[in-house]
């Protein structure tokens, strides 16, 4: 059966927690929504002066949007090389 | 002749080396659709072969692709590193394994006499068709995904002095010479390049 309406980020509890943050996620897996369109959702809670470590996701795209604050964001990347040159 | 011509046709030489080194090769099938719109279905296909000398290690890293992988000849023994366990498979001719996008692993050789010889299916997640391996290790070759990231960032995370961080993770290379002169070392696998030999203890 679909399952429509409204649902929280912050529902559940958050998936890491400290007392630099709150990193709060509905994956695929447990909403019918977020399946449908293959998405998750997050929302993530970082107090001043705090870090959220360096980390990837797998196969995840992300779209991050800042609601509130400001902060700095590194992003690493592999220069192209010879095996884009030739494309 | 008629076979340079058929676009169906891709002969060994349509492979481009992506990397090699005395331990062994990495190399990559040109893509499908770029003799021919024919097969554009297949853009976000690539092959991708390697080779490696008996007792040899591909370093760790991952890539923005899903990948399955048949071995070819030989026998291979594949970590997977997730971020809370590790997996060891050991392959024989014809077996073949899925290796999710993102997933940390390393291919040792772990036969005294043989080649390895394994063939990959790449599904690229990013850009269609391009995919990167980024490797948590510095060698001549290639640099550490880390020494992406700023040195303040660095220090907060490791919480400790970016001259150690360099030491012993980025692999600065005057202090990594004189750490092999201090250790009396000949060859460290930072000359070697991301295919290296590794001793009978090791495997």
């Amino acid at each position: 059966p679909y399952e429509s309406g409204p649902f929280n980020l912050r529902s559940n509890k958050p998936i890491y927690s400290n007392k630099f943050g709150n990193f709060y996620e509905i994956t695929p897996d447990r909403n019918p929504q977020a399946q449908d369109l293959d998405i998750s959702l997050t929302f993530i809670e970082i107090n001043e002066g705090a870090l959220l470590l360096p980390h990837y996701n797998s196969k995840a795209i992300f779209v991050v949007v800042v609601d509130e604050g400001e902060g700095n964001y590194e992003l690493v990347g592999i220069r192209d090389q010879q095996r884009q040159q030739d494309e | 002749s008629r076979r340079q011509r058929n676009p169906y046709h891709f002969s060994s030489n349509r492979f481009q080396t992506y990397y090699r080194n005395r331990n062994g090769q990495i190399r990559v099938l040109e893509r499908f659709n770029q003799r021919t719109n024919r097969l554009e279905n297949l853009q976000n296909y690539r092959i991708i072969e390697f080779q490696s000398k008996p007792n040899t290690l591909i370093l760790p890293k991952h890539s923005d692709a899903d990948f399955i992988l048949v071995v070819l000849n030989g026998r291979a023994t594949i970590t997977i590193v997730n971020p809370d366990k590790r997996q060891v498979y050991n392959l024989e001719q014809g077996d073949a394994l899925r290796l999710p996008a993102g997933t940390t692993s390393y291919i040792l050789n772990p036969d005294d006499n043989q080649n390895l010889r394994v063939a990959k299916l790449a599904i690229p997640i990013n850009n269609p068709g391009k995919l990167y391996d980024f490797y948590p290790s510095t060698t001549k070759d290639q640099q550490s995904y880390f020494s992406g990231f700023s040195k303040n960032t660095l220090e907060a995370t490791f919480n400790t002095r970016y001259e150690e961080i360099e030491r012993v993770l980025l692999g600065d290379d005057e202090l990594q010479e004189n750490e092999k002169q201090r250790r009396g070392q000949e060859q460290s696998h930072q000359d070697e390049g991301v295919i290296v030999r590794v001793s009978k203890k090791q495997i």
